[in-house]
């Protein structure tokens, strides 16, 4: 019985763990260079910067934002929860905006979230989004609403997303 | 990446794109190596030594491989992520470069009095009314943005349009020079739209931008027989205030104003002599609340002393105080645009009685895929007595009132293309109502 017991507590904690990491696999996190000083944003305020509306982060350092590519699951993603844009709107978005003279360009768009990890691990105020589970020490993770990637109630999904 | 010219940042990454994209399927052809001799290895049955297989298993080949190969992805997997390290130094210039154009066609009922033929059309939005039915091009727009140091860019549009003579002619629409001290004083110096509300600072001459096919009438462009000073050369400081949730934006803009004449040679804006020695001033305010994205209202004041070119016209018209009160809220998100503007123009003769002109236009479209009807309704009225209106345009043609709906369906039948019909039901001071239909094929590229 007792061994039943341990079992079954076993094999729960193993199943809460893989699905921790499945989340987390499955989070779009928002990484920013080392250097800056942001730790947390909240979601109307990623909207600003990521439609760049907020061109400074709170060092003073203009943002750069860095994108995935049209098609990815990672922009896909960050079109739903943080433009809530389809493709062309966004396309439509930046250019007017830079039409408008408010900004300079779209932001940059990169193959995958390792490219972007490496963009913003070596450009001051480079902002980006990639998957949770890419992200490592030479970037930082941004807190959305005060919630890192993983935990629960974190706001950024990458739907259909397969841990790598 | 060098200095060059690219359209957006797409094509920056161009280059390098392919070559990604040979990396990650010699990585995945890899991996998929990588997994199968796993697998071999793992499958593999325990051997017996045996006269005819007398020594163990020798795995070194296959070990050998799974080295390299490792070794080969982990290679690859470092030129991947080194893609983005390499953007990550900017460079100076770095120019962007967009174009727009369309081509047009238009017909209406509107009997242009005195007027034969295709003479002496009335300028009136996109085209001209009073004429034959007509295929007409519209503008080419040529649209430049260059970063020039961290916090310097320029903006230049040049437009390249046919006018009623059939010729074409070349304007620079836009050129500025910005510097952005930060997020709350941007600096620009050079030809630029003045604030006086949102169309005329969200939307320039890229039609494919707008929904509708023209701009709203009182805000046409002073050469195509607008009443508005919609572009100031000059100064533009301008930036968002610290103001919470409420997200304040102001602008304060000094310049040349508009100038006033009877010569139909001269260009309203006065980019290079200005016929005065005082200058126009403009402030705006709008909020964009965090509370309803997409909702942007606000205000300006614009005021010019202007005196008018009076040479060559029996109809002398004195120096005037020109005030413009603006007020505009529009809700614009991806599916809904609903769009009001008003502004009054109080024009104030040297000893004389001032003059009231309202104006306001008012937009709605709705999105549906690919489809997006809408409606708008302009309205201005110029007081038949303004004589700043009556030495311009025509005989002053945009004395009186002036108004009407237009219904119109836009299809965006690719992402960078898109088709819009429109129907326009004309009511202008002095001539008969109109129907006009007006088709539109526009492009960004």
């Amino acid at each position: 019985m007792r061994e039943n017991m341990f079992i079954l507590v076993l094999g729960g904690a193993l199943a809460a763990g893989f699905a921790s990491a499945q989340d987390k696999a499955a989070d779009l996190a928002i990484v920013v260079n080392a250097a800056c000083s942001l730790e947390n944003v909240s979601s109307a305020e990623l909207v600003k910067i990521f439609k760049a509306q907020r061109t400074t982060n709170p060092d003073g350092v203009k943002y750069v934002l860095a994108a995935c590519q049209t098609g990815t699951p990672e922009h896909s993603a960050a079109l739903k929860a943080i433009y809530r844009m389809t493709d062309s709107d966004y396309e439509r978005y930046f250019l007017q905006a830079t039409f408008a003279g408010s900004i300079q360009a779209a932001p940059k768009a990169f193959l995958n979230g390792l490219s972007v990890r490496q963009f913003v691990a070596a450009a001051p105020g480079a902002i980006g989004y990639l998957r949770a589970s890419e992200a490592d020490k030479s970037v930082k993770v941004v807190r959305i609403d005060g919630k890192a990637p993983g935990e629960l109630g974190y706001p950024l999904k990458i739907r259909g997303a397969n841990a790598p | 990446m060098a200095p060059g010219i690219s359209r957006g940042n797409d094509a920056t990454n161009q280059v390098s794109i392919d070559l990604v994209r040979r990396l990650m399927e010699r990585l995945d052809r890899d991996e998929q190596e990588l997994r199968d001799l796993r697998k071999q290895l793992a499958d593999r049955p325990p051997e017996r030594a045996s006269a005819a297989n007398p020594s163990p298993p020798d795995d070194s080949q296959l070990r050998q491989r799974l080295d390299s190969d490792e070794k080969a992805i982990t290679n690859l997997n470092a030129q991947v992520a080194g893609m983005g390290a390499g953007e990550a130094k900017a460079k100076y210039p770095s120019i962007q470069f967009h174009g727009f154009g369309d081509l047009d066609y238009a017909a209406d009922t509107r009997r242009a009095p005195n007027v034969p033929g295709n003479v002496g059309g009335i300028p009136y939005g996109a085209s001209y009314y009073g004429e034959k039915n007509t295929f007409y091009m519209g503008e080419l727009d040529l649209f430049i943005t260059s970063q020039l140091a961290e916090n310097t860019s320029i903006l230049n549009e040049t437009a390249l349009g046919a006018a009623s003579d059939n010729e074409t002619g070349i304007d620079i629409e836009r050129l500025y020079l910005e510097y952005r001290f930060n997020e709350s004083f941007i600096l620009d110096a050079g030809r630029f739209h003045t604030s006086l509300g949102y169309y005329n600072d969200t939307y320039h001459h890229g039609t494919w931008l707008q929904t509708a096919i023209g701009r709203p009438t009182f805000l046409q462009f002073e050469d195509a027989g607008g009443i508005l000073p919609v572009r100031m050369v000059g100064l533009s400081l301008h930036g968002a205030i610290p103001s919470g949730r409420l997200n304040l934006n102001y602008a304060a803009e000094l310049g040349n104003g508009a100038e006033y004449s009877a010569n139909p040679n001269l260009d309203q804006v006065q980019q290079d002599l200005s016929f005065t020695d005082s200058k126009a001033v403009n402030f705006a305010l709008f909020a964009k609340p965090d509370w309803l994205p997409g909702l942007q209202f606000g205000g300006n004041f614009y005021y010019d002393s202007i005196t008018p070119d009076n040479s060559g016209t029996t109809n002398v018209v004195p120096r005037n105080d020109q005030c413009i009160f603006g007020a505009h809220a529009v809700y614009n998100n991806p599916q809904w645009e609903f769009l009001n503007e008003g502004c009054l123009i109080v024009d104030k003769p040297v000893g004389g009685q001032a003059h009231y002109n309202p104006a306001f236009y008012t937009q709605l479209a709705r999105k549906f895929g690919v489809l997006t009807p809408y409606a708008r309704f302009n309205y201005y009225k110029i007081s038949l007595n303004d004589k700043l209106y009556t030495i311009d345009w025509v005989d002053g043609v945009n004395k009186g009132f002036h108004y009407g709906p237009s219904l119109g369906l836009r299809y965006d039948f690719t992402a960078y293309a898109a088709v819009k019909l429109q129907y326009d039901y004309l009511v202008d001071y002095g001539f008969n109502n109109a129907s006009r239909i007006n088709f539109q094929a526009c492009f960004t590229f």
